[in-house]
């Protein structure tokens, strides 16, 4: 098993919008539906390569966007 | 000689992997397959390419040895042998329409992401439409969006159909700029969507 890419989940709809605005400026992310298996969140999720999460991380602390990070494995 | 391993593909994939390798310059092939009607349209394909196909059974399935033959390649013919295979997907073939470039009306920016979601869903799933139709704002999807751009490469990737209306494109000063897709017309797309045993319009 390995860890194919990470997703952050949001709880609202228009944070899921303004990160992928952010993010999109400065790294490749994805918008893409929540995963089946994380069904509590706001529908939208933005898919990432995981090495990229301490730079995901820190654009979402500099710009206040709450949001969780999961590792999908495959 | 190149080995081409289509077994356990469904159709159109084992025609779609051996157009890649035809086009890649391949003047001799061999494509294994799993099943008759794949046998078929491969077969098929080879000759609209003009190459002789040699069929013989092996363990498992069907091996196919395409030698060209130095003809020209027979353009229609590579063509409906293409939209033939992509009817025996499984669950019939089916079609979607894209006539705007977001889904439902409301918040704009709310129906763009959703588009994307859509055709990055799409993307991913195993059971892909024969043709992907976009008219009106929905040819902006292959011109100005670089995700959706991204998604629809990776369905035409996969063997989907996608056409694209060039008077739309004309209409928006659009025709030098698509970026994925092939230039289409009304016949055309109206003979895709006869031919589906669904449409699903967006």
């Amino acid at each position: 098993m390995s860890i194919a890419y990470s997703v952050i989940l949001f709880d609202s709809t228009h944070d899921a919008i303004r990160a992928e605005k952010v993010l999109k400026k400065e790294l490749p992310v994805t918008l893409m539906p929540v995963p089946r298996q994380f069904s509590a969140s706001c529908g939208i999720s933005l898919r990432f390569a995981t090495e990229l999460r301490p730079q995901v991380e820190d654009l979402l602390q500099q710009n206040n966007i709450p949001g969780r990070i999961e590792a999908l494995i495959s | 000689m190149k080995i081409v391993d289509a077994k356990g593909k469904n159709c159109p994939i084992p025609v779609v992997m051996t157009k890649k390798e035809i086009d890649a310059g391949a003047k001799e092939l061999m494509v294994e397959v799993d099943n008759p009607i794949a046998v078929q349209n491969v077969s098929r394909l080879a000759t609209a390419m003009s190459f002789d196909v040699a069929t013989e059974e092996i363990d498992g399935g069907f091996r196919l040895t395409l030698t060209s033959n130095g003809a020209a390649a027979d353009d229609n013919a590579v063509k409906e042998a293409i939209v033939s295979a992509q009817q025996c997907a499984p669950g019939g073939s089916w079609a979607v329409f894209v006539g705007r470039d977001v889904i439902g009306s409301g918040d704009r920016e709310l129906g763009s992401s959703l588009m994307k979601m859509f055709f990055y869903t799409l993307s991913e799933s195993d059971d892909l439409p024969t043709n992907i139709l976009l008219m009106n704002d929905g040819v902006k999807l292959a011109v100005n969006n670089p995700d959706t751009i991204e998604h629809l490469q990776t369905l035409v990737n996969k063997g989907v159909e996608l056409l694209v209306c060039g008077t739309c494109l004309n209409f928006y000063g659009l025709s030098e700029e698509l970026k994925v897709g092939t230039v289409s017309n009304m016949y055309d797309i109206l003979s895709r969507m006869q031919a589906a045993t669904k449409v699903i319009s967006l």
